[in-house]
């Protein structure tokens, strides 16, 4: 009987210690509804097998991240690559910011140095090493051409669009080539393009804005839009 | 007590069986719960009250709320005495109001250092309020400020690219009473600093006005703590209403309003309107004023004069919420509520999705709450926005929107073209967050202003744009070709999009 009892109370031991590791694991906060990854759980079951299948993603380094949030979020990465089908030409690049939350870890995405605008993710380290995915931004982008051949100088751009803007120019007195590849918005259609600083024909705007040019065909492909302290809407 | 076998065995019995309970029924005090604040920091920040060696003298928050005195302007003399010595951290050089993130400037990122302001021979930028330096100093004063603050509440910010604040901003056209401030976080092009622009030359000029530094401070830190994925992509890329849109100023004002502990902002600014705001009200106030923008049904649904698509009308309502939730949180914790309540706030933001809406924000400010404050503000977060009339439960509809659309070449931009339409709602019911989407379904097309948002549409009722008498094409998606290709028969989808009911979609083709 004593040794019943004894007994007993180390199994309620075992049982609560194993429920305290239950819970734990299973809080988590997820906003996106994508599966909570334990890094811990994935630190100790990569075997060599699963090291040799891993891809050869190209993650740059960040000069001054979280280097343990941007570990733990690769490997996320590298462990789901079905939801993430990263392109061998595509470097990602990411930054983290601490908040309350948490590490918050954005990879944005370049082809040879170049920014891919566009595509992005976002992860948050919460304060138990558990990685949640905030926002997948990411398309399998083809690798873009470099045919400089093709491209429209800046001069030929501004000229082109000389009956929709004032002035068309770049920020940057050494702009020769595209300085950005742009992806439409929800599609994986990307174009070489140039930044360029605009001022509408019509003055509708108060200060010069930035555009997104066609480095092939020279056509607007999308417009930056300040956030004003008041507007001045268009009324019928 | 004799410790014997049985005892012994019994106690650890007892002991197991205490722990099981408690590890069931209760929660381990690190499944939730934030790091504590330094709440004495913390206000000493709030009051600006840092030490330093250089310093500025300036009116706080703006001559208006700092005199009492509505009639007052920056021409005014008596405004001398109201200056107060305040501290200048983190100064590069102490000759310069820069530091390795922040740059003021007047006119442009191009301006020489000869024309900035500099201290005086005891190291203090001391200008009278209408002298352009003055507003340099209000710049860097307001900038830093509120920057360490929301750092200290552990929100580090975004520094890989440097905030130019340009006081009296370069603008395409010249006129002085022209009044306005803008913020371009420069998504597109990661070479560009972020730029904050203040235009205007008035007797209230919005560079005097600390409130207007701390709201434009807000959207780049919007930014920053959602790592610049888009919360409103779609005004970004020039839709004209989003709830995105909305919630980045409501976000902005909150910012502002809730460190400088005034629900309202720009009282100063305000004077510059004299048509529009009676003198001493402000520009938006996150009180209660038992107006048009206590109630959501307001704000949110769309009207055919196009009045709720004025995005800061949404935005003031949702700043009423936020105060509601902060002042709950004041009731509790008079001396740190408010403190609480901004990482709350802030930390819910962080969580926002791209192309957010106001149904993600109450989800988000759920979420936050029970990871940082173990959810003990859950009923007054659902409370607050339910007393200002938000639904609790959002009804289906069951019919898609019906849509009629038809494609209009805009003459003065070659290559581009717009949709004239009528989207009407069949239901009994609302239908919520209404959104036109263009997309492209050729090569041969791109989508330059892909969507375009119109608020919650009643039953029944219809939105026209870009026929005579209705809304015009600026309140239209956008597309563009290469003029110099063959487009004819490039094809795209427009889709109808709410948050409570089904998809419409339509093909098209050039």
């Amino acid at each position: 009987m004593k040794k019943r009892l004894a007994g007993l109370g180390l199994l309620a031991i075992v049982l609560m210690v194993s429920l305290m590791v239950f819970r734990r694991q299973n809080f988590a906060v997820n906003v996106s509804g994508s599966k909570n990854f334990n890094a811990r759980e994935t630190l100790y079951k990569l075997s060599l097998s699963d090291k040799l299948k891993r891809p050869n993603i190209n993650f740059g380094n960040s000069e001054n991240g979280d280097f343990k949030a941007l570990r733990l979020t690769q490997q996320f990465i590298l462990e789901n690559l079905d939801r993430f089908p990263i392109q061998q030409h595509h470097r990602l690049r990411g930054e983290t910011l601490k908040s309350p939350l948490g590490t918050l870890v954005s990879y944005k995405v370049y082809q040879d140095g170049v920014p891919i605008v566009g595509i992005q993710l976002d992860f948050r380290v919460n304060s138990r090493n558990q990685v949640l995915e905030l926002f997948n931004g990411y398309q399998p982008v083809v690798q873009m051409k470099v045919e400089p051949d093709k491209w429209m100088t800046i001069e030929q751009v501004a000229a082109l669009q000389s009956s929709s803007f004032k002035k068309v120019e770049s920020d940057s007195k050494t702009l020769t080539k595209p300085n950005i590849i742009w992806v439409e918005s929800g599609s994986d259609r990307a174009h070489w393009g140039y930044v360029l600083k605009v001022v509408d024909l019509l003055q509708k705007k108060k200060a010069p804005e930035q555009a997104i040019f066609s480095a092939i065909t020279g056509q607007l492909l999308a417009r930056e839009v300040s956030r004003g302290e008041f507007n001045r809407l268009p009324r019928p | 007590m004799i410790w014997t076998t049985t005892n012994r065995s019994l106690f650890l019995f007892l002991c197991g069986a205490l722990v099981l309970v408690t590890a069931r029924c209760g929660r381990l005090v690190t499944e939730c719960g934030g790091l504590p604040l330094n709440s004495e920091r913390l206000s000493v920040i709030s009051n600006a009250a840092f030490e330093s060696n250089s310093k500025a003298y300036l009116i706080i928050p703006n001559p208006l709320d700092a005199t009492g005195n509505f009639s007052v302007q920056s021409l005014d003399s008596s405004l001398g005495s109201f200056l107060d010595p305040f501290s200048l951290i983190g100064l590069n050089m102490s000759n310069f109001l820069e530091n390795s993130f922040l740059k003021v400037r007047i006119k442009s990122r191009s301006d020489g250092y000869e024309q900035l302001a500099t201290p005086n021979s005891q190291g203090e930028f001391r200008f009278s309020v209408p002298d352009i330096h003055y507003g340099e100093s209000m710049a860097y004063h307001s900038v830093t400020a509120i920057q360490a603050y929301v750092e200290e509440l552990g929100f580090q910010t975004d520094r890989t690219r440097p905030l130019f604040v340009m006081v009296r901003a370069q603008g395409s056209t010249s006129d002085p009473s022209d009044v306005n401030a803008f913020y371009d976080h420069h998504h597109f092009n990661p070479e560009l600093p972020r730029e904050l622009r203040l235009f205007g030359e008035t007797p209230h000029a919005p560079r005097q006005d600390r409130d207007i530094y701390w709201h434009e401070f807000g959207h780049y830190f919007l930014e920053s703590i959602t790592l610049g994925r888009g919360i409103d992509n779609a005004g970004d890329l020039g839709s004209v209403f989003s709830e995105g849109a909305a919630i980045h100023e409501c976000l902005a004002d909150y910012t502002a309003e809730s460190l400088s502990g005034r629900g309202y902002i720009g009282r100063w600014t305000a004077k510059n309107f004299p048509n529009e705001f009676p003198s001493g009200a402000p520009l938006r106030s996150a009180e209660d004023k038992s107006d048009s923008f206590d109630r959501y049904n307001k704000v949110s649904q769309f009207e055919s004069t196009g009045a709720n698509l004025d995005r800061y009308r949404l935005a003031e309502w949702c700043s009423r919420v936020l105060w509601d939730i902060r002042s709950q949180m004041v009731s509790e914790n008079s001396d740190e509520g408010r403190f609480y309540a901004d990482r709350a706030i802030f930390g819910a933001a962080s969580l926002l999705k791209k192309d957010t809406s106001i149904s993600d924000l109450k989800k988000a400010l759920l979420a936050a709450d029970e990871e940082l404050n173990c959810g003990i503000h859950t009923r007054s977060i659902t409370s607050a926005f339910i007393s200002r009339g938000y639904p609790s439960e959002i009804p289906q509809i069951s019919k898609p929107l019906n849509l009629r659309a038809s494609l209009v070449w805009l003459n003065d931009q070659p290559g581009q073209f717009s949709l004239s339409f009528v989207i009407s709602n069949p239901n009994g019911e609302s239908a919520k967050n209404v959104q036109l989407i263009l997309e492209s379904a050729d090569d041969r097309i791109t989508t330059v202003i892909p969507t375009q948002g119109y608020g919650d549409l009643g039953a029944n009722r219809s939105i026209t744009v870009g026929q005579t008498g209705a809304l015009p094409l600026d309140y239209s998606v956008k597309g563009s070709v290469d003029t110099t290709q063959n487009y004819r028969g490039a094809r795209f989808l427009i889709r109808v999009k709410i948050e409570n009911g089904p998809e419409t979609v339509l093909q098209g083709a050039l």
